[in-house]
């Protein structure tokens, strides 16, 4: 029986030592397609960009940099570089890629949403993707996992388990062969993720359009409940809002912020971190980390309810918790005059 | 727990370890509490249905076996079918028998409607619920003695390996070897984790990235052309082969590590010459479980040939009935037994038209023909298998046959690779299948040279590294 174990065991070392010697020598692509291309986007046109919007879909498909600097006439030159699924520990991954290749924008405005502890694969987002799970990212997800009292310990220790494995196959390149397949059959990530004025905003419907070739139905609108629905996440975020007094702030979600707080300061680009509207509960775990910030960083809340009402109405809604294109241009423009107001567009030297 | 998650990367190794290192007489305790462990990661409460229907067996059995009349042994033969089909049909058919009839009387014009009960399906009960049958049916046919060990029966109800999706064992079959001390064999280690790995290639490999084309094109037909839905109906073919297939060569390999021989269930089905010949070669277990115990008992081929045809079409709509609680399943079951009823009606034109067209001077040509029309009455049959309702299925046929070249709504260009994926993965299987021909190829690798041997594991498990998906999609038989 040893015998045989040790013949697995030789086999599968052999196996990953293969993954590990090939992956390198492969002109492997860095994340999902819409990373891709606005990262490619960004290289080509670092010199011409000053603001960078970042985070997950509540920034991708509800910030458009056209209206946002439309509405500063001018003043910012900005880039959406934004992807769906792309929260905490995703967003500081990212940044230290952008650090990595001397980012230029001198504003990065970034989006205050989750802290993950699990890499779903049912979501067919960035989060999927193996790029995001290094040893350091994982084990940041494992504390964030252990800090949450709403699981019990064994199912915390099977979830660890299950991030364990992910890295496990990412640090391996296990689905190597497919990965580069893909890659070599389609080398092009997809300008489509640009969105229609190619500045990294990409509307729902208008995805949606083109992928079906029809004209987008609002199925979440055509559901009775749909007001109502929308009703109980305004009144959920108002609460949270209200209560003034939330969780204890996530010590690992802190820690992920101040990577962020970091690499901006070695950057010397102005951060600004902008809670987004719609959120409801989860403003429960966001509001106690964002007030837990040190008083010099700066905290936009276009969150609550009873400050702007007009970023919950249904007719500026796509889905529960996502602003439809209308809600969108609302919203960039309210955040254009809000860090105008408080006069923190950034310096012109790279206009 | 599934074969194709980290629980049972695990979990198989360490139950091999410790049973092989606990003395004999502890071994059926670690494996019946193995096989509750393995069952309960689905849900608990299934542990308390299999007990529940093992008691009644275990205790029916001996009840038959101790009865001194006729008329007492049927009695406690009846009690066990009664139990064990109710216990079926409440999980599994009730909603499909509410609906149905409330639909009925919407038909016929009654306003009132039945409340439709909505009931969980408990994992595998379809699959041991028949195993537990056939056992008290054997001991009332005197086939073999009752167990009166209730730990080792309950083990063979519950034997976690062929549990959730068969093979369906046999008692004369299965209960000695669980009863038999085994010792670890290496040869036959390797014999099962070849089968295994050989199980897992088609799974992750092929019927995993084949379901990624299948599942977006049949949830939509509407929204695809003949040509798509045509593709997607041949992918669903394999994909369902290489999922219970592979679902099955993992058990049975799983097994073998542990001494025990399951029985076949797979036999190269789409190589088949014949419906019937078809039906020799797939879901062995349960094909053969049905012509045992429900088309021997209607009288098979005793009472003349329209009972037999009878007989032939009620086996087949039963059949239909058992993989699932909707109409397009039972549509899907009398469809084969049509085809076999036409097979037989047809044999001697057929035979005329071989000699017509000289085939019988060809017999390669003539195979090939046969194989080919078989595999497409087959594929009729499992776009009723898929498809959502009998509405979707009538609209892919038609759309199939109107428009076979409308490629309308393909899969988007960016999963082009994983296409390709797909096609060389169903190119290697019939390659494979036609080079390994009908012996157990697990045996034949081994009997080859040791360079092969190494070439083939190593490539298996490449494939599997490189081209599998890992997102532990549950395997397909076990809605059934």
């Amino acid at each position: 029986m040893l015998k045989l174990a040790a013949k697995m065991i030789a086999l599968a070392v052999l196996l990953l030592a293969i993954n590990l010697v090939l992956a390198p020598l492969l002109p492997y692509p860095w994340g999902h397609p819409q990373l891709r291309a606005k990262l490619d986007h960004w290289r080509r046109h670092n010199n011409e960009i000053d603001t960078l919007f970042l985070g997950s879909s509540w920034t991708y498909r509800q910030i458009s940099p056209r209206v946002f600097d439309r509405e500063t006439a001018g003043a910012t030159r900005s880039f959406n570089l934004a992807a769906d699924g792309v929260f905490y520990p995703q967003l500081p991954l990212l940044l230290e890629h952008l650090d990595a290749e001397g980012a230029r924008p001198k504003l990065w405005i970034v989006e205050l949403s989750r802290m993950v502890s699990a890499v779903d694969p049912d979501l067919g987002s960035t989060r999927e993707e193996k790029y995001w799970l290094s040893p350091a990212a994982s084990a940041s997800m494992i504390r964030a996992l252990f800090e949450r009292p709403d699981k019990s310990l064994p199912q915390k220790g099977l979830q660890a388990s299950l991030l364990a494995l992910q890295l496990a196959e990412r640090t391996f390149h296990v689905g190597l062969g497919a990965d580069a397949g893909e890659y070599f059959r389609h080398p092009d990530a997809g300008s489509a993720w640009l969105g229609p004025a190619g500045d990294g905003y990409y509307p729902v419907e208008l995805q949606v359009e083109q992928e079906k070739g029809e004209p987008f139905a609002n199925a979440f609108l055509r559901d009775p409940a749909a007001a109502k629905r929308l009703d109980d996440l305004k009144r959920e975020s108002q609460q949270v809002f209200e209560k003034e007094k939330g969780q204890r702030a996530s010590s690992e979600y802190l820690r992920e912020l101040s990577r962020v707080i970091a690499i901006a300061e070695k950057r010397q680009a102005r951060l600004v971190f902008v809670v987004p509207p719609r959120l409801g509960r989860r403003y429960e775990l966001i509001l106690p980390v964002a007030r837990a910030l040190p008083p010099e960083k700066v905290v936009l809340e276009l969150a609550d309810p009873r400050l702007h009402p007009e970023l919950y109405e249904l007719e500026m809604t796509i889905d529960h918790t996502h602003l439809n294109r209308q809600g969108a241009e609302l919203y960039s423009a309210e955040l254009a005059r809000i860090l105008q107001k408080r006069d923190l567009l950034p310096p012109s030297d790279i206009r | 727990m599934l074969f194709n998650s980290l629980h049972f990367a695990i979990f198989f190794p360490l139950s091999v370890a410790i049973y092989f290192l606990l003395p004999f007489r502890l071994r059926w305790i670690f494996l019946l509490g193995a096989s509750y462990y393995f069952y309960m990661c689905w849900e608990v409460a299934y542990a308390l249905l299999i007990l529940f229907s093992t008691a009644v067996d275990y205790l029916a059995a001996i009840r038959i076996e101790e009865a001194k009349s006729d008329r007492a042994r049927r009695r406690w033969l009846w009690v066990s079918i009664g139990v064990n089909l109710s216990l079926l049909f409440f999980f599994k058919y009730s909603t499909f028998a509410s609906r149905s009839v409330s639909d009925l009387l919407e038909v016929l014009g009654f306003s009132h409607s039945l409340p439709i009960v909505q009931v969980l399906l408990p994992v595998g009960i379809s699959f041991y619920t028949f195993q537990s049958l056939s056992y008290t049916v054997d001991v009332y046919w005197r086939r073999l003695p009752a167990e009166r060990h209730f730990g080792l029966f309950a083990l063979y109800v519950a034997y976690w390996p062929q549990l959730v999706a068969g093979p369906i064992e046999r008692p004369a079959h299965l209960l000695p070897q669980l009863r038999a001390s085994h010792i670890f064999e290496e040869g036959r280690a390797r014999s099962g984790l070849i089968l295994m790995a050989w199980g897992f290639f088609k799974k992750l490999v092929i019927a995993d990235r084949l379901a990624l084309y299948v599942e977006p094109v049949y949830s939509d037909p509407a929204g695809h052309g003949g040509g798509a839905l045509l593709l997607a109906s041949y992918f669903f073919a394999f994909q369902i082969y290489c999922d219970f297939s592979g679902y099955s060569d993992i058990a049975i390999g799983a097994a073998r590590v542990f001494g025990v021989d399951l029985m076949e269930n797979f036999r190269r089905p789409y190589f088949a010459t014949s419906i019937a010949d078809f039906w020799s070669r797939w879901h062995i277990s349960l094909s053969t479980w049905f012509r045992d115990y429900v088309y021997i008992q209607l009288g098979g081929n005793r009472e003349g040939e329209t009972r037999l045809l009878r007989n032939l079409l009620i086996t087949f709509l039963v059949s239909g009935l058992w993989h699932g609680a909707a109409w397009t399943f039972v549509v899907w079951g009398g469809l084969h037994g049509l085809f076999l009823i036409a097979g037989r009606f047809t044999a001697a034109p057929r035979a005329a038209l071989r000699r017509v067209f000289g085939l019988e001077q060809r017999p390669a040509l003539g195979r090939i023909l046969s194989v080919l029309s078989t595999f497409h009455l087959v594929l009729l049959g499992w776009i009723f298998f898929r498809a959502a309702s009998l509405g979707d299925a009538l609209l892919i046929l038609e759309r199939i046959f109107v428009s076979p070249f409308d490629l309308e709504g393909l899969p988007h260009p960016a999963g082009q690779f994983g296409f390709t994926c797909a096609l060389l993965g169903i190119a290697l299987l019939l390659l494979h299948e036609r080079a390994a021909g009908d012996e157990p190829f697990a045996e034949r690798l081994l009997r080859s040279g040791s360079f092969w041997r190494r070439l083939w594991i190593f490539t298996c498990a490449l494939l599997i590294v490189w081209f599998g998906v890992f997102n532990a999609s549950e395997f397909l038989y076990f809605q059934f």
